[in-house]
């Protein structure tokens, strides 16, 4: 066992995947000398020289070469540092390479992994980087069929889940959480990949509510779990880990037991995650709610940089007072 | 002196010319009847570029998809396979789901026919990605990566050519410049009329301007250019030609300023007409095989259009599903 920190587990499960395939690329910004934009590459670049490139500040120039070198049997890694860079490249990302299968009528993949950062420091009370380097922007991609989306929080997740996603053959989008770089966490010397399908993880067992708590509002409504038990409270936690393929099995099922739901993420609430989750729910069957549904976001506005990220974000106290209001 | 083409090699261009003239024009005739329900971007009066750089492609290098290529593209695939998709039907490429923008076929035996896009800018960059995969998989291939005048003003485009330069990529970057970006004209568009130096700005310098009306022109500068390519240096073509018509049919042509400039082209610089005179002046055809040819591949389109309505149209089972949008589909959630 050791203590890893997250960008560590991403370095890894590229060495590792890149050890096995020698189709597996890595590209992006700031790639030789620091290892990517985040350093979450430290060490590849030495190990694999011949597969990591440099490319210039031209997201749209750089994922389209992806594309182009996907389509052709290569696996690339692209490096997009910060989520909210994502929009320069949306065209390349969500009206090309997620397209590309169904352009072909199946016979041309588009096995690309893009990494970023999502979110803001602003939920630890750290100093955000504001409107352009603080998005969560899952929800921007999530209305685009042919792309996965993939959002670990803990860094033997997103060991396991990464090297899940460059076997994958098709366009994912790997979104760790900026804030969660330095989180450490102790990992057994090899982690294996981990499955995209099926894999929500209940964090904690309960029977009086389910929460659903989306990447960086894991460890936030982890504590208000821990709380909310001492007021005898007996809550579920959910950690989804990826977000497509949603894993509605595990959620259904809590909710059957508990009756009630709190969806808590870090984006605002309109359009959201959240929303997406409760429809099908609600398709399903409307009766599995013994209560009204509590989502709880950030604000619907955009995010101010310093200090004032911490202002807009849900914190434990949203969560155990959304949790009391349910099972008072 | 000596001619660089054998007469066999110069009557296939012919055929392809005229049959790329017939088609342009059926096509025309197919939207007014209705047969063709999206925009077809005709490339009528321009017929010489498509059928000038598929010609000069060996045959382990690519083109990519564009519009306004149709002419490359009825040689790459059949025309019972390109009108399905221009029809919308079974009978198409990929069942009529990708109209004539979204083909490609990316296999080692295939066409040669690497992807586009069809929102101007990823083209480039996203076949400078394949042309440098290619390379790296050892592979002799050059990649053409065509677009038009108006695509050079798309940030993507220069992002492509700075990173081919930068990994000096085999390929030939070829500028369809038919003057008219929708319906901007290219002295609204650019201050600088020579597209090519913006690609030379970003390093690469070697470049050839040619006159996109004859065939014989278009067809040495990509031999050329190809050529080099396959030596590691990534070139560019611009070939100069008129769009006759509007942007797509359909569209009317009343905002042309250029009317003039269009009847002199058509009665003095005409691809097909030029290329005709060529033929018979050199004593290489007479006229009776000029109309035999015509009557040929007459013949031909229509008993495509002919076979092409005959074929159904496709079900949603023939275009969606899961297996077409995901790798795996039971992980993809439900249609």
């Amino acid at each position: 066992m050791r203590n890893i920190y997250l960008n560590r587990a991403i370095a890894e499960a590229v060495s590792k995947e890149m050890e096995l395939d020698d189709k597996v690329i890595l590209l992006g910004e700031d790639t030789i000398n620091r290892g990517g934009g985040m350093s979450t590459y430290l060490g590849v670049p030495q190990k694999f020289p011949d597969r990591c490139f440099d490319m210039p500040i031209a997201e749209v120039g750089f994922t389209q070469f992806a594309l182009g070198a996907a389509s052709t049997g290569f696996r690339p890694v692209v490096d997009l540092m910060f989520s909210d860079f994502t929009a320069v490249c949306f065209n390349a990302i969500a009206n090309d390479a997620a397209k590309w299968r169904f352009n072909s009528l199946g016979k041309v993949a588009a096995p690309i992994v893009y990494v970023a950062a999502n979110g803001g420091r602003g939920t630890y009370d750290g100093v955000g980087s504001g409107v352009n380097h603080s998005q969560c922007v899952e929800a921007w991609f999530m209305n685009v069929p042919g792309l996965k989306i993939v959002m670990p929080y803990y860094p033997k997740d997103a060991m396991g889940l990464l090297r899940s996603c460059i076997r994958d053959d098709d366009p994912v989008l790997f979104l760790y959480h900026e804030g969660s770089l330095g989180v450490r966490e102790e990992v057994e010397d090899e982690i294996a990949p981990i499955p995209l399908t099926n894999a929500a993880k209940i964090m904690r067992e309960g029977t009086d509510v389910t929460i659903v708590a989306l990447q960086s509002m894991v460890p936030v409504a982890l504590n208000a779990v821990k709380e909310l038990e001492a007021h005898g409270v007996s809550a579920e936690l959910i950690d989804p880990r990826v977000i497509i393929p949603f894993d509605y099995d595990k959620v259904i099922a809590s909710v059957e037991k508990t009756g009630r739901l709190v969806i808590v993420e870090e984006a605002p609430t309109r359009g959201s995650f959240a929303g997406e989750i409760i429809r099908v729910l609600c398709e399903k069957d409307p009766a599995m709610f013994k209560k009204p549904v509590k989502v709880l976001g950030a604000l619907n506005s955009p995010i101010g940089s310093g200090y004032s990220e911490a202002l807009m974000m849900p914190h434990k106290e949203d969560i155990i007072n959304a949790v009391e209001e349910l099972t008072k | 002196m000596k001619p660089i083409y054998s007469n066999e090699e110069l009557l296939k261009m012919y055929r392809n010319l005229k049959r790329g003239r017939i088609f342009t024009l059926k096509a025309h005739e197919c939207v007014n009847n209705g047969l063709i329900r999206s925009s077809f971007h005709t490339p009528y009066g321009q017929e010489a570029v498509g059928v000038g750089i598929a010609s000069a492609l060996k045959e382990n290098d690519w083109i990519n998809l564009k519009h306004r290529l149709q002419t490359a593209m009825i040689m790459k695939f059949s025309l019972e396979e390109f009108l399905g998709e221009l029809f919308g039907l079974k009978s198409g490429y990929v069942n009529g789901s990708g109209f004539d923008f979204h083909l490609c076929d990316y296999d080692e035996n295939g066409r040669h026919v690497s992807g586009g896009t069809a929102v101007l800018g990823g083209t480039i960059p996203l076949n400078v990605g394949f042309a440098w995969a290619r390379k790296r998989l050892g592979k002799d291939d050059v990649c053409v990566i065509a677009c038009g005048d108006g695509e050079c003003s798309e940030g993507g485009t220069f992002e492509g050519w700075n990173i081919a330069a930068l990994y000096q990529v085999p390929a030939v970057f070829v500028i369809d410049n038919n003057q008219w970006a929708m319906t901007v004209p290219l002295e609204r568009q650019t201050a600088n009329p020579n597209i090519c130096e913006k690609a030379a700005a970003c390093g690469i310098p070697d470049y050839q301007i040619v006159d996109g009306n004859d065939i014989l022109a278009v067809r040495k500068a990509m031999d050329d250019a190809i050529e080099l390519a396959r030596k590691g240096t990534p070139n560019i073509v611009e070939i100069k030609t008129l769009r006759w018509d509007a942007h797509f049919v359909g569209q009317g042509n009343d905002y042309r300023h250029d009317k003039d400039m269009i009847a002199e082209s058509m009665k003095n610089d005409d691809c097909v007409k030029r290329y005709e005179e060529y033929l018979l002046t050199n004593g290489i055809v007479d006229q009776a095989y000029i109309d035999k040819v015509a009557t040929e591949v007459e013949d031909e389109i229509d008993t495509a259009i002919k076979n092409a309505l005959a074929a159904e149209k496709p079900s949603r089972e023939d275009i969606y599903r899961k297996e077409y949008i995901y790798a795996t589909p039971e992980t993809g959630g439900d249609l």
